[in-house]
């Protein structure tokens, strides 16, 4: 259901979500996150963010991005992982991508324009 | 009391004596003013037009002139039969009596872009409606605005209006226009300008209409009629240079028609600018540091503009066409821009240009105006539904379709509500119907479930919505 990559090189973790991102699939989906980063970083087991001087640089550069291609409801949940998520990352690190309109608007709506790319 | 003080106090006491006087007034002496009103403003539309031109240096003086008829005939027209004095309507069914009350004194502001089209409108519809009027002009076009407020006031006082009800300010101050705005005796300020002017109306304390910006989005869908969505763009774009705040300010093409409609545009005379020319406009065009148009540009031809940028375009050209790859700061041209220049978006699909007409309103104009071109009911909803805009104008020219009375039915204003997204209270085209209270009598009428329904049943907890519900609306 949902499908985590991570490209070592670009040092991005991509992530991609299925239809219908409720209340359900939500806390799924920030676990699957949290797992892959706590796998690849080794701090990120808490929802916020803790690491050592050795990881800053590789932190640094840290991409998280969000693909939405298949996502036609997001619910709050869903918005406050992305809140999270780009918090963490450096300022401009995280993306969210492919959106349908709507859930573009949601976003935009939500506020988030400033804080996160959204295309 | 300093002197700006003093001086708003002379004005407004002056404004509600004859706010008391106007009240005595009934529609048909109300209506005998504003002809007369509107037949002098209309009789001096190019005096005025050209003292504009001339007093502001921005803009066209012809189209000034059309602004002029707009706001005389075309406002007339609208307004001349509504009911804004008196008994409105009644409804004998609801019992329900409708009666329009004054506001009370108007403290209108004007801005450089629109002056004497403005303060035309203004008066129209303040008159209407009974409620006196402060005229507050720009600065830079104090000279124009008050000979079009004095034409006025001279004939309205040749119908039988009360003294004073059209006054003007020939001289502000920032202390000034705050002693004016914060009175009590205030009834409204009508704020039109930028967005540090309707925030100071807003912040006054005073009830206020304001405008917020725009930064219109226009799609061009691959069912468009592409040679007549051009020529409708150039003429909305090139009206008075482009200072209409309505006026397109990036057009947005799918990759399939992308072609076909550059060689229009190129066709109608527009220059598409190169990366480099695109660099010297957008630094010219707008203030890196607040993210806002440069004054100097504003209601500008695109000959000075040109100039300004040291750019040479061929003669004759409409427009400056930037294309750009992206919407945000970092892209000067996609921000809202009063000249004759447009930003042209290529995307390679329906979903992402849609998406880019999404960033653009977003950008500065969530509220205002966003346009379409197409003959497919489908996308024409589509669009409707995701733009945040108090107007969506189809197979219009935006600048003269958002001010209403020439392309669609819309109420003639000078004044376009931006609802919440523009921090206002409304989406309308600002008109005499929003410068009236409406008083209801209202006629004893029984609800008749609610008294033959059992009330000591509300009592009873136990009872749920559903129970009560289906006994509240039993035999009915």
């Amino acid at each position: 259901m949902f499908k985590l990559i991570y490209e070592l090189e670009k040092q991005t973790l991509f992530c991609k979500f299925p239809d219908r991102m409720d209340s359900e699939n939500s806390p799924l989906a920030a676990q699957k996150v949290n797992e892959k980063l706590d796998e690849l970083y080794g701090e990120y087991k808490d929802e916020l963010k803790k690491f050592t001087e050795n990881d800053i640089e590789k932190y640094e550069k840290l991409k998280i991005v969000f693909d939405l291609e298949n996502v036609e409801f997001v619910s709050s949940s869903f918005i406050r992982i992305c809140i999270i998520n780009a918090k963490r990352v450096k300022p401009g690190n995280f993306y969210i991508i492919n959106t349908q309109p709507l859930i573009k608007k949601t976003f935009k709506i939500a506020g988030l324009g400033n804080l996160m790319e959204i295309s | 009391m300093n002197k700006d003080e003093m001086k708003a106090n002379d004005l407004l006491e002056r404004a509600s004596i004859a706010a008391g006087v106007f009240n005595l007034f009934d529609q048909e002496q109300v209506n005998r003013i504003i002809k007369n009103v509107y037949e002098a403003g209309f009789n001096n539309r190019v005096k005025l037009a050209k003292m504009a031109a001339e007093e502001t240096q921005l803009g066209v003086w012809q189209h000034k002139v059309m602004k002029n008829v707009l706001a005389t005939q075309m406002v007339y027209e609208n307004i001349k039969n509504e009911k804004t004095v008196g008994v409105i309507s009644y409804d004998k069914i609801t019992g329900i009596t409708e009666i329009a009350q004054p506001l009370g004194p108007i403290f209108a502001v004007i801005p450089v872009t629109n002056p004497t089209s403005t303060v035309l409108y203004k008066i129209l519809i303040c008159l209407k409606t009974r409620n006196p009027v402060i005229i507050s002009p720009h600065r830079r076009a104090r000279k124009c605005c008050i000979e079009a407020a004095n034409i006025c006031y001279e004939a309205a006082l040749k119908a039988g209006a009360p003294e004073d009800c059209i006054q003007w300010v020939s001289k502000t101050s920032r202390d000034f226009t705050h002693a004016c705005m914060t009175d009590p005796r205030l009834a409204l300020i009508l704020a039109t300008g930028g967005t540090g002017l309707v925030k100071a109306a807003y912040s006054s304390g005073t009830p206020a209409m304001g405008v917020g910006p725009g930064n219109v989005p226009v799609f061009f869908d691959e069912s468009a009629d592409i040679p007549f969505a051009v020529e409708n763009v150039i003429d909305s774009k090139t009206f008075d240079n482009g200072t209409v705040c309505a006026c397109e300010q990036a057009v947005v093409v799918e990759q399939k028609i992308a072609e076909q409609v550059i060689d229009e545009f190129k066709k109608q005379k527009c220059y598409f600018l190169n990366p480099e020319e695109i660099e010297k406009v957008g630094k010219i065009a707008i203030d890196i540091h607040s993210g806002l148009m440069s004054p100097m540009i504003v209601g500008q031809s695109v000959e000075v503009i040109a100039q300004l940028a040291n750019i040479k375009v061929p003669d004759g050209t409409k427009i400056l066409m930037a294309k750009l790859d992206g919407v945000g700061k970092n892209y000067p041209l996609s921000l809202e821009v009063l000249a004759p220049i447009l930003a042209f978006y290529i995307e390679d699909n329906y979903d992402n240009a849609i998406k880019t007409c999404i960033d653009l309103n977003y950008l500065g104009g969530v509220g205002h105006t966003a346009s379409i071109y197409a003959n497919n009911e489908k996308r024409i909803s589509e669009f409707a539904d995701l733009m945040n805009a108090g107007r969506v104008v189809v197979n219009t020219p935006s600048a003269q379709g958002a001010v209403g009375g020439l392309f669609n039915t819309l109420h003639t204003s000078f004044t376009l509500g931006c609802g919440a997204g523009g921090k206002n209270i409304t989406t309308e085209n600002i008109s005499a119907v929003n410068l009236i209270n409406i008083k209801r009598i209202c006629r004893r009428r029984k609800n008749e479930r609610w008294f033959d329904f059992d009330q000591i049943k509300y009592f009873n907890e136990d009872l749920s919505a559903e129970e009560i519900n289906k006994e509240y609306n039993k035999n009915y």
